[in-house]
């Protein structure tokens, strides 16, 4: 309560954070990589049967699933990610005083994601995004003759899984509220041969999931989020198998804890709400998911703008300000955010900057760019940060967009004619400052001020979203 | 069969009969869970389980199959049973062995239902060349 309450100017943005929470193997903005390893373990406590109607086990009689999954995703575009999830599954049941415990590799997935449009970037536009994926089936299948009776040995359906899905994001603040739809179509397969042969095509699988977020200052993030999954009856040897259509309610509540910049554990717990006729024809339980995951930064700078804009911006001093000083050597010019946890982060790196280098001829200007900024906004956030330098007021974002500004922490630095020497991050860290971090300002602005060429004059800022519209 | 499992056996069954694994002598109900016609109309199928009604595990299945005309036991027939969960998409991995006795009764062991939801028997029935099918359905708490 304590962090709620104290949360209410260096508020998280929730893309930062929130995302992971509801899907853990995403990449975050920024992150070109991760490799990740997640364990569940849930419990088979009832069914649903072909009414609808929920009844618990019946003594004697359980099951428990585990499953330990190795992930890993890659940025391959820009807006573009794969993900690529090789699951470990075992099974325990317990029926009519026989025990059986088994388990074997599952079936191994394969997932893309695209966003069309980033949360957070827009007021009017969420993000959207569009998924695709495949289940390939490595496992094995509950009718497979090697089994022992009880099938726990099974760790797979058996037929080919194609998964499409749009999801819609949306932060506001710390919060991020997202929507997603998935269907499934799965292959059919035949089992068994001659009389007995069996010729079987599940419905196609409807999953619609919403989910809310909060990001505290700390980064950590909490989520919970609802899904109902819906499956249209199977066909059978070509005819329609009545009364095997499905439905199952799952409740989740989840969390990220980052660690670090690059590392971060989540964790969440599952249970599939027993209440008579949410489900139908399906086992219902309870669970937990325990995930640590190791992300890797982007490497690819943005490209530098070509011009500064000349127009003149109202600062936080109540003054007009170009955003090139003309009575300094060199101007840096770092784009703000007010909710950006990454821009707290940086406050007290770009107060000791500024302070270094403004004997040597150095001027420093903020700029806040996103909805909602004003004289007032600025005037506030330059007193409680201390800011030695005005935050100029960029209406409509006009400048982020033709300085090619997407993330809050983005810093040019140019010289009295405008032309720009360094794009791209204050340093190396995110929101978790290192003491080994890279100090690519810094370092840009000993080349200029020994008369060198810039070393590194472009590197990737790893701030927010910028909320342009 | 210890005492604790003796008597869950007998608690789930209710007022039904229990089945015993480890003797392999099943006592079944006299009362069908179900009746069924077969596929092409000719036969009759009374189908009892023991325990009645069938739980998660093991069962043993009685099918009585007579002609559906005259009610004469049908003998000599080959059954072919395939459990099947038609909402999971999946069988099991244990074929159920029948035998017939008394003539016209036929008796399936190791029919393992091992998981809730419902299941299918679907079986083939054929004697001389003639094929026809029935499939008793369970629903497993």
């Amino acid at each position: 309560m304590a962090l709620i309450g104290s949360s209410g100017r260096a508020r998280a943005q929730a893309c930062c954070a929130g995302t992971g929470a509801v899907t853990p193997g995403r990449l975050s903005l920024h992150e070109s990589a991760l490799i990740g390893a997640q364990v569940k373990a849930s419990a088979i406590l009832g069914s649903f049967d072909s009414s609808g109607h929920y009844a618990s086990s019946p003594s004697g009689a359980s099951e428990f699933d585990f499953e330990q999954d190795v992930f890993g995703a890659l940025r391959v575009l820009k807006r573009g990610q794969i993900t690529l999830l090789v699951p470990l599954v075992e099974t325990r049941r317990t029926n009519g005083g026989r025990s059986e415990m088994g388990g074997g590799i599952g079936d191994v997935n394969l997932g893309l994601r695209y966003d069309f449009t980033l949360a957070g970037a827009s007021s009017i536009v969420p993000g959207i995004a569009a998924l695709a994926g495949i289940t390939v089936p490595t496992g094995t299948p509950p009718d497979d003759s090697d089994l022992g009776p009880l099938a726990t040995g099974s760790t797979g359906i058996g037929a080919y899984q194609i998964n499409a899905g749009l999801a819609v994001e949306q932060t506001f603040g710390p919060w991020l509220v997202s929507a997603t739809v998935i269907v499934a179509q799965r292959t059919a397969r035949t089992v068994g041969a001659g009389d007995t042969a069996i010729h079987e095509r599940l419905g196609a699988q409807w999953t619609a999931l919403a989910a809310v977020a909060y990001t505290f200052p700390s980064e950590i993030a909490l989520a919970m989020s609802a899904s109902y999954t819906i499956e249209g009856d199977a066909t059978i040897n070509g005819a329609d198998a009545i009364g095997t259509a499905h439905r199952l309610p799952t409740l989740t509540l989840s969390g990220v804890l980052p660690l670090a910049d690059a590392w971060r554990l989540q964790g969440a717990i599952f249970d599939n709400v027993p209440i008579t006729p949410l489900g139908l024809n399906q086992p219902a339980g309870a669970g937990l998911l325990l995930v640590g995951l190791l992300a890797m930064g982007a490497c690819t700078p943005p490209a530098a703008p070509s011009a500064i804009p000349r127009g003149s911006f109202t600062g936080s001093d109540g003054k007009a300000h170009t955003l090139v000083d003309a009575s300094a050597n060199f101007t840096v010019i770092e784009f703000f955010s007010a909710h950006c946890p990454c821009q707290s982060a940086h406050d007290t790196r770009l107060r000791a900057l500024a302070s270094t280098y403004a004997a040597r001829g150095v001027a420093f200007v903020a700029i806040d760019s996103e909805v909602g900024a004003s004289a007032a906004r600025a005037q506030g956030e330059a007193a409680q940060r201390r800011y030695t330098y005005p935050i100029l007021v960029d209406p409509g974002g006009v400048a982020a967009r033709s300085l090619g500004a997407d993330y809050a922490t983005y810093t040019l630095l140019v010289d009295r004619e405008g032309r720009v020497l360094y794009a791209g991050g204050i340093d190396s860290d995110k929101s978790h400052l290192r003491g080994d971090a890279t100090h690519y300002l810094r370092d840009a602005l000993g080349d200029v001020l020994a008369g060198r060429p810039v070393q590194r004059p472009g590197a990737e800022s790893l701030g927010c979203a910028l909320m342009l519209r | 069969m210890p005492f604790r499992t003796l008597l869950l056996t007998l608690l789930i069954a209710g007022c039904g009969s229990a089945s015993d694994p480890s003797t392999g002598d099943p006592t079944f109900p006299a009362d069908p869970l179900q009746t069924l016609t077969s596929d092409s109309g000719k036969l009759r199928v009374e189908v009892r389980t023991a325990p009645q009604p069938p739980t998660r595990g093991g069962q043993t299945v009685q099918l009585v199959v007579t002609d559906a005309t005259t009610g004469a036991p049908q003998t000599g027939l080959a059954l072919e049973v395939v459990p099947w969960m038609p909402a999971m998409g999946h069988g099991g991995s244990v074929v159920p062995s029948v035998s017939e006795n008394p003539p016209g009764t036929y008796v399936l062991t190791n029919v393992e239902l091992f998981m809730p939801g419902t299941w299918q028997l679907r079986t083939s029935i054929s004697r001389d060349a003639a094929l026809d099918h029935v499939v008793p359905s369970f629903q497993i708490p």
